[in-house]
């Protein structure tokens, strides 16, 4: 028996000073330890045949050297172990190929105006304006006559319009949900109005004859100018970059009296001068002004008591702007290649 | 429009150089788009706006920088000799629409000597943009950039019977303008006539047969005021437009008719060697009181938020040639407005002149104080919206934002034409005339340009309106369109496989089921536009429709030239926003184990799954904690017109743990109830 377990034993150490694999060791550990046919679980089968004192002898000896050849195969799947990950992190030994493609699902891409029309509604929320919207088909009333833009005036032709059948027409800015807000609400107003509006220009790379605009009110007792650059140069700042100056230049909106037209130092060049802001430094973004007294008492506030500002702005332009796009017709094409490059 | 700096001059003192002027003009709202360097003169590039009028002269403009450089305007001497023959004229001038031609001056010169102008006069026309003719129409048009006024110069040995009658175009009269066209005109347009013929299309142009040629010895020179809106439509309808017409539609100055046609005057007696001594025709019906405005200092703080003080205010409306008085009221001023200036009618335009030439950037910026909300930020629909639009873009689906303008082909080829649809009476084409009913043409087209690039697998959503008319207005309805082509997602794990029906019913009940709406019904319908097995109509609680989906049949398909399976949804926002129920109830999670049990049942293929799973939850009543079908299978094994369905139920109880006596049981009566109420047998 004796001269057994050392023959076990010296055959042990010659296999396990063999081992160079995980499979290699796997084998030896069923050789000596496998349950069912391991050489320890077979001398253990002897046991009954020896005498009670050897029994107990040998019982123990076998016990001692089942525990010494798991000890080395467990330092020795050590070994392995850490040889491997030598070899893994030395490029010795190739893993799984994690450069393959992950799996992954796909989360949708929003349009960049929707992208665009959120971000800007989002900044005057921030500020307590609402969002509200209007219908895109307008009596003549609310588009031109309620804004203080009479029928028959050249001032009209910076609103040519799509007209539909009983004087209704496309309207061609959000303006009239100014007037149909102030019907309904009594001061202050504070709203924002993201919407789809039309205007019969032939299609080229900057024209569209539908596109979106943005328009804002803002009506409270004490309203002045002041509060319109304030907050527009918030919004700027917010939109662009902390940056980003303004400067306001007079104007003529029906709408609005004082009126001016926006710019911001361009985006492109930081106002160096670039061919985008056709070297000026600064580009046009917003059409603004206190609203005019016939518009207040169109939407039925007496502008002795309360005054107000307004302000819009078109969607595309600065949508265009914002990720370099230089062809309008893109954001109306849906090529969804385009559309995935903003998400 | 082009100014020439060294003209300015003529009527300002000013020194700053060309850049810094531009700079100051477009800070008070006449924007500089470009300078330009000709010579020693610098021409600017003008945007003016079209409630200035007077900013269409070098006279107008330059008293715009008198005020930016807080100076006055020189005044422009006219002083006629007095005419040495007392009210004998060689003309009569008839006004017959006093409305249409609220005055007319007509001042003959005799003995002209019309030639080429001199070098001055051609150089500072050149400049702006003239071509230069004769000396006869060079000095109109050099009046007309500098005083604002258009003006006309007839031959009068042409004129029949000496005589200018302002009056309607007769029906079938026509004239051939001095561009060589000839135009027919008709009683809405105003002409000058002479006794037999229309001479000129009043305030637009003139014609040919009367024109001032080298020839010409005798000049009838005609300014006048003509009703903006009647030139305005008469440009319109004869689709002609001039220097002219576009002053008078902005309102020329009633007080400057006589001023210019004096300064005209005198120039064709320096150049033309013309004789003005005979005095000039004036008929005004347009005499009126200038407008006075009270100007209260407190107002301007109070629209503005900048103190103005009461010295600058008054230098720079005085500059503008506004008579400004101080007013009884303290703190006020009573400001006269000057007949140039019929853009200002209120207190409002007075403070927007004051600040406009004081300075927008002078005004400091500052914050609001808002009174708190109480109304939400966003209306419930707009609220809804952007969720919808949020699970759309979790299932993986694009936005897009089409036009909401189509053609009537467009809307016939996807079987979208309503009965009585918004269409346009002006459209820029027959591409972009109505508007959409539907949003399935706008998506197919879509779909067809994404293929046409080669962009498959295409899924996209979008929100936008449908229109349609009614019987006085018109009907405007927010949709959402959900369309799916190609493949399902896929990768090297998972392999392609087409989108079907079952990916948009998925889509849609997932919305649904988000949105919160619990009660709903999918019906089978039969919408042209969709193929006759896979149209489903989604019914809300109430019977109300709120939208469809299903797979769009292959006739409208191949209109759009798309050869790809194309599954498609609309729903109306508002009736799902209608239908949300908005609190949601806590569920006490279970506490006992569940049981699987599976079954498969064999049954004929026009047995809808509906039906077994009905029965399933009927039977199993409240035993059955998840019923789930797993497997749909028709082939081998299965007689012909017959499918195999298999289902797993999870049996669970809410009071105790369910021993297997129980779960069998209620599994039997499932079984039971499947194979005879659907006449199936077990697989």
């Amino acid at each position: 028996m004796q001269d057994k377990l050392v023959q076990i034993e010296k055959e042990f150490e010659q296999d396990a000073a063999q081992i160079a694999s995980v499979e290699n060791l796997e084998a030896v550990r069923i050789k000596y330890l496998g349950r069912k046919d391991g050489e320890i679980t077979r001398v253990f089968k002897l046991l009954p045949q020896l005498a009670v004192p050897e029994k107990a002898r040998f019982g123990q000896k076998i016990n001692e050297l089942k525990e010494k050849i798991s000890q080395r195969i467990e330092q020795k799947a050590k070994e392995l172990e850490t040889q491997r990950k030598q070899a893994l992190l030395s490029g010795a030994a190739a893993g799984p190929d994690t450069s393959l493609p992950s799996i992954k699902g796909r989360i949708g891409a929003e349009h960049p105006l929707a992208i665009v029309i959120e971000e800007i509604c989002g900044l005057f929320v921030e500020m307590g304006f609402r969002v509200m919207e209007g219908p895109e088909i307008e009596t003549e009333y609310y588009n031109f006559e309620a804004l203080n833009i009479p029928l028959e005036h050249p001032s009209r032709e910076a609103f040519d319009t799509f007209y539909l059948e009983n004087r209704c027409l496309l309207r061609s800015h959000t303006s009239p949900v100014q007037v149909r807000f102030m019907e309904n609400n009594k001061p202050p107003v504070q709203i924002v109005v993201p919407g789809r509006v039309y205007r019969p220009d032939a299609t080229d790379a900057s024209h569209s004859y539908m596109f979106h605009q943005i328009e804002g009110l803002l009506i409270d007792k004490g309203i002045t100018f002041a509060h319109l650059k304030g907050v527009l140069g918030v919004f700027a700042k917010k939109l662009f970059g902390e940056k980003t100056q303004m400067r306001f230049r007079p104007h003529f909106f029906p709408f609005t009296e004082p009126s001016a037209e926006v710019d911001v130092t361009c985006i492109i060049c930081s106002g160096k001068g670039c061919s985008v802001c056709k070297q000026s430094g600064w580009l046009e973004i917003l059409g603004s002004g206190m609203v005019h007294p016939n518009v207040l008492k169109a939407g039925g506030i007496d502008s002795k008591i309360y005054s107000g500002f307004a302000f819009g702005m078109g969607i595309e332009r600065i949508a265009m702007l914002k990720y370099g796009i230089d062809d309008i017709r893109l954001f109306f094409d849906n090529d969804i290649r385009f559309i995935r490059q903003f998400s | 429009m082009k100014l020439s700096l060294n003209w300015l001059k003529e009527y300002v003192d000013i020194k700053s150089p060309a850049n810094e002027i531009a700079r100051k003009l477009t800070f008070a709202g006449l924007e500089v788009g470009a300078t330009e360097k000709i010579g020693k003169d610098s021409v600017f590039e003008i945007e003016i706006t079209s409630n200035r009028p007077d900013w269409l002269s070098h006279i107008g403009v330059a008293r715009e920088l008198a005020a930016l450089y807080a100076t006055q305007v020189k005044t422009v001497r006219v002083d006629l000799l007095k005419p040495k023959t007392k009210n004998i004229f060689a003309f009569s001038i008839e006004i017959e629409d006093r409305h249409a031609c609220a005055r007319y001056v007509g001042r003959l010169i005799r003995n002209v000597n019309i030639k080429a102008s001199p070098q001055w006069m051609a150089q500072r026309l050149g400049n702006v943009g003239f071509r230069q003719v004769n000396s006869g129409a060079d000095i109109t048009n050099y009046c007309l950039y500098e005083t604002g006024q258009p003006m006309h110069a007839f031959d009068f040995d042409k004129l029949e019977g000496g005589k200018i009658i302002v009056r309607r175009a007769k029906k079938g009269e026509s004239i051939v303008t001095i561009d060589g066209v000839k135009r027919e005109l008709d009683p809405s347009i105003l002409v000058i006539a002479d006794a037999k013929k229309p001479v000129a299309v009043a305030g637009i142009m003139g014609g040919i047969d009367t024109e001032v040629t080298q020839n010409t010895k005798n000049i009838l020179l005609e300014s006048a005021f003509f009703d903006p809106v009647t030139i305005r439509r008469a440009s319109r309808k004869l689709g002609l437009s001039s220097e002219s017409n576009y002053r008078f539609e902005r309102k020329v100055d009633i007080e400057n008719v006589l001023f210019s046609s004096q300064r005209a005057a005198l120039l064709y007696k320096e150049i033309a060697a013309g004789d003005i001594s005979e005095p000039a025709v004036d008929i005004n019906y347009g005499k009126q009181r200038l407008k006075t405005i009270k100007l209260s200092i407190s107002n301007i703080s109070r629209l503005t938020g900048a103190d103005i003080p009461a010295r600058e205010i008054k230098q720079i409306l005085t500059a503008l040639g506004f008579g400004v008085k101080a007013a009884k009221l303290k703190g006020a001023f009573s400001v006269t407005v000057p007949s140039f200036r019929n853009d200002v009618s209120i207190e409002e335009d007075l403070i927007e002149e004051v600040v406009r030439i004081w300075g927008y950037h002078k005004v400091e910026a500052a914050m609001p104080v808002l009174s708190a909300h109480v109304e939400p930020a966003y209306t419930k629909q707009y609220t809804y919206k952007q969720r919808i639009r949020q699970f759309m873009l979790a299932l993986g689906l694009d936005e897009v934002f089409t036009y909401s303008l189509l053609s009537k082909k467009n809307l016939e080829d996807a079987a979208s034409m309503i009965d009585s649809p918004a269409h346009l009476i002006n459209p820029l084409s027959c591409e972009q005339e109505y508007m959409r009913a539907a949003l399935l043409p706008s998506f197919l087209k879509i779909i067809n340009l994404n293929l046409n690039r080669k962009n498959k697998d295409i899924k996209i959503f979008e929100i936008g309106k449908v229109y349609a008319k009614q019987t006085k207005v018109y009907d405007e309805r927010e949709m959402l369109g959900i369309a799916l082509t190609g493949n399902r997602f896929h990768n090297w794990q998972d392999h392609a496989r087409a989108v079907d029906f079952y990916d948009i019913k998925g889509a849609v009940e997932l919305l649904l089921e988000r949105l919160g709406i619990e009660k709903y019904e999918f019906k089978h319908s039969g919408y042209d536009f969709l193929s006759a097995a896979e149209s489903v109509e989604v019914v809300m609680a109430g019977g109300a429709s709120c939208g469809w989906f299903g797979r769009v049949d292959k006739k409208i398909l191949k209109n759009f030239d798309i050869s790809t399976d194309v599954y498609f949804a609309q729903l109306d926002i508002k009736a799902l926003v209608e239908n949300i129920k908005e609190v949601r109830k806590f569920t006490t999670l279970a506490k006992y184990p569940s049981s699987p049990r599976d079954i498969a049942i064999v049954v004929k293929e026009e047995t809808a799954a509906e039906e077994a799973l009905a029965i399933i939850s009927e039977v199993a009543g409240g035993l059955a904690a998840k019923i789930e079908l797993f497997d749909v299978y028709k082939g081998n094994q299965i007689p012909a017109d017959h499918k195999s369905l298999a289902f797993s139920i999870e049996y669970q109880s809410r009071e105790s743990t369910l021993t297997e006596e129980q779960i069998n049981t209620a599994h039997s009566a499932v079984q039971d109830a499947l194979l005879q109420r659907l006449e199936a047998s077990l697989r």
